[in-house]
């Protein structure tokens, strides 16, 4: 029983991933993209995790499946922030069903990047 | 093997695939970036639904340190990218 519910786990991990590789391609813009990237590999990567230890992972790997878990939620909000900075700086158009552009009264890029 | 751990398994390949033609349309270097980093992300799935095939762990840090350089070439490519544009 508790088999059956942790590989129901690691499905829902790997459906959740399938769908959101889906989504890189159909979202018109390069920040709706980044939602899509970011969001769904950390929640798989914690359903995957605990779907794994349900099944019987021996508890040798419970440390460092958690360690990489907690990595993955901490840096990927930084990385796509980051690259989200980078795209709009680099003037990625926004999509045109976007309303609301909150940083449209950004200046150019400044030069104190290499400081 | 399982049927749904198989099926985990098959999405799992059909997601590296398809993030695999996202890194390779035509875009922006930011694009690609994300791509990867989705890709490297999925193939890390894998290798922990594979420790659950066999019960081995044998490759689990492989993980963790896919997951932290992962998270490093992002950040490179997003500094590459603010400073000389796409």
């Amino acid at each position: 029983m508790i088999r059956v519910t942790a590989e129901v786990a690691i499905l829902a991990g790997s459906l959740l991933v399938a769908v959101a590789s889906i989504g890189l391609h159909r979202f018109d813009d390069v920040f709706a993209r980044l939602h899509a990237a970011g969001k769904a590999t950390s929640l798989a990567f914690l359903l995957v995790s605990i779907g794994a230890f349900a099944h019987g992972l021996p508890a040798r790997a419970a440390g460092e499946l958690v360690l990489a878990s907690v990595v993955l939620l901490v840096t990927t909000p930084v990385g796509v922030h980051v690259l989200a900075d980078a795209a709009y700086r680099c003037g990625d158009q926004l999509s045109s069903s976007t309303t609301i552009d909150e940083l449209a009264d950004r200046s150019a890029p400044s030069a104190d990047l290499d400081e | 093997m399982t049927p749904m751990l198989a099926a985990s398994l098959a999405l799992l390949t059909f997601a590296s695939v398809v993030s695999l033609g996202r890194v390779l349309r035509h875009g922006s270097l930011v694009d690609r970036a994300l791509g990867l980093d989705f890709l490297v992300v999925t193939l890390a799935l894998g290798v922990v639904v594979d420790a659950v095939v066999t019960g081995s762990t044998l490759f689990i840090p492989l993980v963790v340190a896919v997951a932290l350089v992962a998270f490093l070439a992002t950040v490179a490519v997003a500094r590459f990218v603010e400073r000389n544009g796409a």
